[in-house]
């Protein structure tokens, strides 16, 4: 297994397309810290962990996430170099288990770097405006951490496991991206009670975006894990039955 | 050249005394088309094995199946003794080239090769070595999907090399190479059988294939038509080829004699199993001039072109 992680590893970083997303998790994440924290009222000092709208600031990162994740089937049935790696790797469910795993370690870091990025941008713009910002509880702030970090992981898995349920690489993201966004706010306008069950609003829930709130941190989380677990048993199975022909 | 450099792979399982490749049975399905049909054949060690058919005569299927990418319907197919998929360091066992495009074409060549290494534990030293076989160390460093066709091909049996394995799997590897690179594969892959590895690889080049392979394995609609040695299919057989600036006069005056001309060019006629002063008294009562009658041995495409003959395609 530690064979197939090596090589998932090397695939993600002998391209460019994942420093595209880092890059643009990094931006965007910068931009929501800069729009929000240029808008805010403060007067006294702050701790890190108590940035005002630092989950929301955070709500898009999982989205690249998602992507990359999708991304780590669909390219190799896109070019062709699912060929080699089946033969390289035959049992299909070591595959399956290195890609989630590879996944998830650039989850953390996408989810690192969001946070860093937000953090670092929110304090340099409180500080021009003369907030003082301080670190603050160093507890409050690994478990803002851990859940941004959690969740980024589950958001993986489910991006693996969207791939290998749809993978024309183009349909795949559209389509999970058009969900995210559009379709499930949409449903959230018709049928509130259900779309806090859906994975956009418990992913928020488990990030404690308050206007997603309704079913708390722990079950949001506990639900959008759900969410991942189903994805990738729908993929796998759909995987595993497949003829590469 | 093709060294036997340690690349940290343990002993293959099998042995090489018995068949390297048996499919047994072998059918798959899709829907209501039978893509292959209770197929049997082995391949041996020591030989290339041509595999040949018709389009759409399901090789590629066939060669799938063995490396374990297509679930079969019915059958069986095993390397060295055991499912593909069974096999401890596949790589170490089998190489295999099924795609001329199987890499991510914004990949450097040897990023690719460093990605199928790293999957089976080949150390990056061992990219280097099959770079060189091959002839690409120049153009490791470039984006694959800038290669040609040959460079993609060369490319495809660098990553089948990689685990020093006892038997290639081959799908059209000469597609795409200029005369020069068919005859260094031609000679490469006679060289790996003759260490007793096992070789089988499916061309539509029958010409190249002649010269390439021991024994040929013959499919039509997924059923086997022959397994044997090039030598038995041709050997010791002969057609008569005869052409006339009256092509269809020439074939009507041999279809009426009850002779089954094949065509044979715009000119031409191949007439199997005619003496050749038989043709001749025939020509010249329907007073057809002759512009050439001469005897010529049994190719492989003259065998194979008899035994697919009647497909309907």
């Amino acid at each position: 297994m530690r064979n197939q992680v090596t090589s998932e590893a090397r695939k993600l970083l002998t391209t460019r397309s994942v420093w595209g997303l880092l890059a643009g998790t990094v931006v965007i994440s910068g931009l929501a810290a800069w729009a929000v924290a240029a808008n805010m009222r403060l007067t006294g000092p702050i701790g890190l962990a108590g940035l005002p709208g630092f989950q929301e600031m955070m709500a898009l990162v999982p989205a690249f996430v998602l992507v990359l994740g999708i991304r780590s089937y669909t390219d190799e049935a896109r070019h062709g170099s699912l060929v080699p790696t089946l033969l390289s790797t035959p049992v299909r469910r070591r595959m399956i288990g290195a890609k989630v795993a590879v996944a998830g370690l650039a989850a953390i870091v996408f989810a690192v770097a969001g946070a860093t990025t937000v953090v670092a941008v929110s304090s340099l713009v409180l500080s021009i405006d003369g907030v003082a910002v301080t670190v603050g509880s160093i507890g409050a702030l690994i478990w803002l951490l851990a859940k941004v970090v959690g969740v980024c992981l589950l958001w993986s898995a489910i991006g693996v496991g969207v791939g290998m349920v749809v993978s024309h690489q183009v349909a795949a993201i559209v389509g999970s991206l058009v969900w995210l966004f559009a379709l499930e706010n949409l449903l959230d306008a018709l049928a509130p009670d259900l779309a806090r069950y859906l994975p956009g609003h418990a992913g928020m829930s488990a990030l404690g975006v308050e206007a997603y709130g309704t079913l708390g941190p722990l079950t949001g989380a506990w639900v959008l894990a759900g969410w991942a677990a189903a994805c990738l048993a729908l993929g796998a199975g759909r995987f595993q039955r497949r003829d590469i022909a | 050249m093709i060294t036997t450099s340690a690349t940290g792979a343990s002993p293959p399982t099998g042995s090489l005394g018995s068949p390297a490749i048996v499919a047994r049975g072998l059918t798959k399905r899709f829907g209501a088309v039978t893509a292959v049909g209770d197929l049997t054949f082995e391949v041996r060690p020591g030989h290339v094995t041509g595999f040949l058919g018709p389009n759409g005569a399901g090789k590629s299927t066939t060669l799938r199946i063995v490396l374990g990418l297509v679930h079969p319907t019915a059958g069986s197919a095993t390397v060295l003794g055991l499912p593909y998929a069974s096999l401890d360091r596949p790589a170490s066992v089998v190489g295999a080239v099924l795609e001329v495009q199987s890499f991510h074409p914004l990949r450097t060549g040897r990023n690719h090769l460093r990605v199928l290494a790293a999957a089976s534990g080949f150390p990056d030293t061992r990219v280097d070595e099959v770079l060189e076989i091959v002839d690409l160390t120049g153009a490791a460093g470039r984006k694959a999907g800038g290669y040609s066709l040959g460079m993609r091909q060369r490319l495809g049996l660098a990553g089948a090399l990689l685990g020093d394995p006892r038997v290639l799997v081959l799908d059209e590897p000469a597609n795409g190479l200029d005369p020069q690179g068919v005859r260094w594969l031609r000679e490469f892959l006679r060289r790996f059988a003759a260490r007793g590895n096992a070789v089988l690889v499916s061309s539509h080049l029958l010409s190249e294939m002649d010269q390439m392979a021991d024994e040929v394995v013959v499919i039509d609609r997924g059923r086997l038509v022959r397994q044997g040695a090039i030598a038995d299919l041709t050997g010791g057989r002969s057609s008569l080829w005869v052409s006339s600036r009256d092509h269809a006069a020439l074939g009507r005056a041999l279809i009426a004699a009850g002779l089954e001309p094949r065509p044979d060019g715009d000119a031409g006629y191949t007439v199997p199993g005619a003496p050749a002063d038989l043709v001749g008294e025939i020509a010249l009562r329907a007073g057809v001039a002759l512009t050439e009658l001469n005897t010529r041995e049994t190719t492989l495409e003259d065998a194979f072109l008899e035994l697919t003959e009647g497909a309907e395609r």
